[in-house]
């Protein structure tokens, strides 16, 4: 079932030029959501010097039953700025959204895109949400949620390549700290090993400090074509690969340590890129860990190191921000899940880095950037995509 | 630059009120299988796939098209989810159009569908109004438009014979279509006295909810000119999808803006200047009778205001010079996920001469209209079986 999948040479070349982003918080009471997504429109449009004029297409991203309402995005548009515009909405992982928006640009049919994406999860409940994936008949009555599944997966990896908890806790003490370095994250926390194996058990082997947060937040993207990109900034973040990829529903199903949508998806973002040794090729990487043992995993499916090595790179050293490929210079999920928004600020992020525009959390030289961003229940659909500062 | 592409199969399930026979993943898969088979390739020659259903509370499970993944042809395969309410059929139909269109994939299958029967259709569509101001109003899809229906028949003079007439010929033509869910012989006297939904709708002029799904097969110049080139297939010529704001006081919802813009759009596209004389069937989303209407006049089929005249003068019915809605239309099946996809499908079907007896003789550019949302979003694709 191998996929040709054509290198991104030879088509339309798309690049992020701007972003902008609301500051992950557990809670925003004084606004709604509207109101969050339409500050990080203004972010993004003050970033680039664009009007919403400017913008030839709209796509959105965002989830019902997390807002409560059907078609939620029916009352956010305007504040998105697509009122008479041509539109549209992901309803998934905000990787998607930017990944089907470089489409639409690519086909030529636009020139300048924007990519929105908002959560506000105070006024959700994720274990509901979550839980609300599984189908009604088998699933449901066990009562499955985000923490349970992923516990599920990360003892299934742990009892697998004999990971240790210490192993797992140096990611939340990497990430946490890490944030520190971001104005937009959430949890900035000056941890210790110790104090993530004394949080909080959630559900084995998931400590609370091994877990995300659930945050309140809103992004948005500015994508544009090549000959327009130059004209808005000098250091566009040049989309190179794009690869995404999903998995069996069903957890009980597939091999919960493999990540093979992920593995594919990384495949074939590097076989457009060019990269062929990704701890090499690729300078700094924003990747979408929802516990702690996800970001070991993803070391391994994004060809970070072999199978079974996550354990042994995060001791090694190479994924800090003076390593040889720092991994969530931002603090990634485990600082900030503004869930919908997560991929987005994935994207944001990884583009700073290339355009080194990333203030202190910036990787000296970045030059090629990998975006990750997942979905689903166990990381079931993963997108990948890679930015550089020069096609 | 822009690529030509080209759909080369569609699928579609039979629709039902309630199908207890299936899951939403079995309906998936009966519609994707439908469109290979159709489109004479199998799932190793798909190279990305799109899926798309309407609010997850119709079904009560979030993120359905991971459950629906490996029915809909997905298995590691990039796959993601389009939502934008009643018009997603549409935008999920587009999105595979993008795909191809990109230069990223040859062959991309996008597949639609809902099962409404899982789930209290009214109250999910209650919650698209606004939890604070809106909610206590809040009586699903059909009031909605029974607003637009007064604002309109108010502003033009619209009779309640003339929105009657509408329902008729639509259910009329269903009973040419082995997919329709009501295949009805009315009359006008029998639509006017049916009981009242909202008023001024009556429940003869309603949508049915529905189960099923559809899926169609995109595909790239090259690769219709290497393997399809004995084969009917339907170019997409024109494609927009457009939105109006939502501030209900604010807009006049017998003015549809958002679809004159996004008929223009597509029309501009194709070289589309008089579409009356240029389309030669149109598949509209007529959720409601007076809506055939509405966008009647929002596609320039006639003047603005003229809607009534137009249902008078025959026009729209299978012998008329604009037949609309061969297929019986939206009046007569309503998934919601994939009704706006079923549009397009027929409009492909007409083209492709493979509408059987619904078939309008010598059709060669059809039209494919969605619409969805607060009554903001509008989608038009146009389909022609010439480059």
């Amino acid at each position: 079932m191998f996929l040709e999948v054509k290198a991104l040479q030879g088509l339309r070349k798309v690049a992020v030029v701007g972003s902008g982003q609301v500051a992950s918080k557990e809670a925003y009471r004084e606004s709604f959501v509207a109101e969050l997504v339409r500050n990080a429109v203004h972010a993004a449009l003050d970033d680039t010097g664009l009007t919403i004029d400017d913008i030839d297409t709209l796509v959105g991203c965002g989830c019902d039953m997390m807002d409560g309402r059907s078609i939620s995005s029916v009352f956010t548009l305007e504040a998105c700025g697509g009122f008479m515009k041509e539109e549209t909405k992901v309803e998934g992982d905000g990787t998607q959204a930017v990944y089907y928006a470089a489409m639409r640009i690519m086909s030529g049919a636009f020139d300048t895109a924007l990519v929105t994406s908002y959560s506000k999860t105070s006024e959700s409940d994720p274990h509901y949400y979550t839980g609300l994936m599984s189908e009604p008949f088998c699933m449901t009555p066990m009562g499955l949620d985000y923490v349970s599944v992923s516990a599920l997966q990360a003892d299934s990896y742990a009892s697998k390549y004999g990971i240790t908890p210490e192993q797992a806790a140096l990611v939340s003490v990497k990430n946490m700290g890490n944030a520190g370095n971001n104005p937009y994250a959430q949890r900035k926390m000056d941890l210790s090993v110790q104090d993530v194996l004394g949080s909080k058990m959630l559900a084995t082997p998931l400590r609370e400090l091994d877990l995300c947060p659930s945050s309140d937040g809103a992004a948005a993207v500015i994508l544009a074509a090549e000959g327009r990109a130059e004209m808005i900034t000098d250091s566009p973040a040049w989309i190179t690969g794009l690869g995404c990829c999903g998995d069996i529903y069903y957890p009980g199903q597939r091999d919960l340590t493999e990540l093979a949508s992920a593995r594919k998806a990384a495949e074939q973002a590097y076989k457009a890129a060019g990269v062929k040794k990704p701890l090499k090729d690729i300078d700094v990487a924003e990747i979408t860990e929802v516990c702690s043992y996800h970001e070991l995993m993803l070391y391994e499916a994004l060809g970070f190191c072999g199978d079974g090595g996550g354990g042994k790179l995060i001791e090694s050293g190479k994924t800090e921000m003076d390593g040889e490929l720092p991994v969530n210079p931002s603090g990634g999920c485990l600082a900030s899940n503004p869930w919908m928004v997560t991929g987005i600020n994935r994207v944001a992020e990884a583009s700073l880095q290339v355009s080194g525009r990333a203030g202190e959390r910036q990787v000296k030289g970045a030059g090629t950037a990998l975006a990750h961003g997942a979905d689903g229940m166990a990381l079931q659909t993963n997108t990948v995509i890679i930015l550089a500062s020069s096609v | 630059m822009k690529k030509n592409v080209a759909v080369i199969g569609t699928g579609q399930t039979i629709v039902k009120m309630r199908r207890e026979d299936v899951d939403f993943p079995g309906l998936c898969f009966e519609a994707a299988s439908a469109a290979l088979q159709d489109a004479g390739v199998t799932l190793e020659d798909i190279d990305a796939v799109v899926f798309g259903s309407a609010p997850e509370y119709f079904e009560g499970v979030n993120a359905p098209e991971k459950w629906c993944l490996e029915a809909s042809g997905g298995y590691l395969k990039p796959h993601f989810r389009v939502h934008t309410g009643g018009t997603v059929g549409a935008s999920t139909g587009i999105a595979g159009y993008y795909h191809v269109a990109s230069g990223m994939y040859d062959t991309v299958l996008a597949i639609t569908g809902d099962k409404l029967s899982e789930g209290e259709l009214q109250l999910c569509l209650s919650t698209v109004y606004d939890p604070v101001f809106g909610r206590d109003f809040a009586c699903g899809a059909p009031s909605a438009v029974a607003m637009q229906a007064r604002q309109y028949q108010a502003k033009y003079g619209i009779t309640d014979e003339q929105v009657a007439k509408a329902a008729v010929y639509n259910r009329k033509n269903a009973q040419n279509n082995p997919y329709a869910q009501l295949q009805l012989d009315l009359t006008v006297e029998q639509v006017l006295s049916s009981p009242p939904i909202s008023t001024p709708i009556k429940l003869l002029e309603a949508c049915p909810g529905s189960d099923g799904a559809a899926a169609m097969v995109f595909t790239s110049e090259d690769n219709v000119k290497k393997k399809y080139a004995d084969r009917p297939v339907a170019w997409v010529k024109g494609v927009s999808a457009m939105a109006e704001g939502t501030m209900y006081t604010y807009r006049s919802w017998a003015e549809p803006i958002a679809l004159l813009t996004a008929a223009q759009r597509a029309y501009y596209q194709c070289g589309i200047t008089n579409p009356r004389k240029q389309l030669d069937v149109v598949e509209m989303y007529n959720a409601f009778a007076v809506q055939d209407l509405i966008w009647a006049e929002g596609l320039g089929l006639c003047n603005r205001g003229d809607g009534g005249k137009l249902i008078d003068s025959g026009a729209m019915y299978m012998d008329g010079d604009i037949p609309c809605n061969p297929s019986g239309g939206v009046l007569s099946a309503n998934t919601i996920g994939a009704t706006a996809m079923v549009r397009q499908v027929e409009a492909c079907l007409q083209v492709m001469g493979k509408a059987d007896k619904r078939q309008v003789p010598g059709a060669k550019t059809a039209l494919a209209h969605g619409w969805g949302g607060a009554i903001q979003f509008q989608t038009v694709m146009v389909v022609s079986n010439r480059l």
